[in-house]
């Protein structure tokens, strides 16, 4: 066989073999392009299978306060409000007091009003919180460092509660088994971001080493088809020309 | 708050963001609000508002002096990013002082960016914007 017939079935067979790498690439790479419009960071993978192909693990147990209606819970640094994901926060949630209006969480460093839909209202900024609660008058109470402190103008000044023994706290309940698991499901649901995902299969870390070596591959691959294509056509440029001077 | 109000630091307040107010707060923050309401101090002409903008993956706290629809002083209180607190220095918020939110709700002179610090500059930029907006819905309900 000829060099250039040995030249040409080469860039046949290695233009087969990684025309299914180079096309996964090329998509995945153009998703990549544009993360910020498709809202690649804010979509998460769902698929049980995918998850635990990554070995994703939940922690078993979650911090819950409840009301007569509503509960609140976080994991690791993530409040979920009725089992949905409400926003994430470093502080310890601390409890969960309901009123007429709204919803009162307890965090460390900070109390945060929501909707009894879940929309934030305001996270007001309260250092070294440790208990939340309310009074006989319904106030919410809280207690920073050695205060007890009540508020009776929707939360814009705080005074000294003296009747400490009036103030029912706001004290850590367990989920249900099934809420427990609902919960655990949507915590799962967010951990793994479709963008990272698409990253790993572009570079092929999603099939550990093997896959890395097979995108290796396909781009050396790519570099060959480049330099047998442009071969094979300056060969039928010079083979042209000369019939044309004949 | 000493510093604009000196002892008598009057009592905050709260201003709601209404369903009209929404759009523009939206349109200025270029994404959905987190909020429902804002805490205000207020004094006369002058108002000092308190409000948090994303970074890059973080919160900046940051306090803005609003006097006469202008800002009169702004200040970085939490900066909770790795990069970027160059936005804490008197250099750079200098250039906020004075400025007015025009009606097409940007300020009036564009703010010179900071290499390395582009998120941070923008979500200040951001806040000022805000605060301003919120200071003229106060003259609005007068």
């Amino acid at each position: 066989m000829s060099l250039w017939r040995w030249i040409t079935k080469l860039h046949r067979l290695v233009g087969l073999f990684s025309a299914i790498i180079l096309l996964m690439l090329a998509i995945t790479g153009i998703a990549l392009n544009h993360t910020e419009t498709l809202k690649l960071d804010s979509k998460f993978i769902h698929s049980t299978p995918i998850l635990d192909w990554y070995g994703i693990q939940v922690p078993t147990t979650s911090l819950n306060f409840s009301s007569s209606k509503y509960y609140i819970s976080q994991l690791n640094n993530e409040l979920y409000f009725q089992n949905k994901f409400l926003k994430h926060s470093s502080e310890k949630l601390i409890g969960l007091v309901e009123t007429a209006n709204y919803l009162a969480i307890g965090l460390e460093d900070s109390l945060l009003l929501i909707t009894f839909t879940g929309e934030i209202i305001e996270q007001i900024s309260m250092p070294n919180l440790s208990n939340i609660g309310y009074n006989s008058q319904q106030q919410i109470v809280l207690q920073q460092a050695q205060a007890v402190l009540f508020s009776s103008d929707d939360l814009l000044t705080w005074q000294l509660q003296t009747m400490n023994s009036q103030v029912k706290w706001s004290l850590a309940t367990p989920l249900s088994a099934a809420q427990q698991q609902l919960l655990l499901q949507n915590f799962r649901n967010r951990i793994l971001p479709l963008e990272r995902f698409i990253l790993d299969l572009h570079s092929g870390r999603l099939f550990g080493n093997f896959g890395v070596i097979i995108v290796d591959l396909s781009g050396i691959a790519l570099i060959l088809l480049t330099l047998s294509g442009c071969s094979v056509w300056i060969r039928q440029k010079l083979k042209r020309n000369q019939y044309r001077k004949k | 708050m000493q510093q604009t109000f000196g002892n008598n630091i009057p009592t905050a307040q709260v201003l709601w963001i209404s369903k009209a107010l929404k759009p523009t707060v939206e349109k200025i923050l270029q994404h959905q609000m987190g909020f429902l309401r804002v805490r205000y101090w207020q004094q006369d002409t002058t108002s000092v508002w308190i409000l948090e903008e994303i970074g890059k993956t973080k919160p900046i706290t940051i306090g803005v002096v609003v006097q006469a629809e202008k800002i009169a002083d702004i200040k970085v209180l939490a900066f909770r990013e790795s990069r970027g607190w160059e936005i804490k220095h008197e250099f750079f918020t200098n250039q906020f002082k004075g400025l007015y939110l025009t009606p097409d709700l940007h300020l009036n002179t564009p703010i010179d960016g900071i290499s390395g610090a582009t998120l941070s500059v923008r979500a200040m930029t951001k806040i000022s914007q805000l605060a301003l907006l919120f200071a003229q819905q106060l003259s609005i309900s007068k």
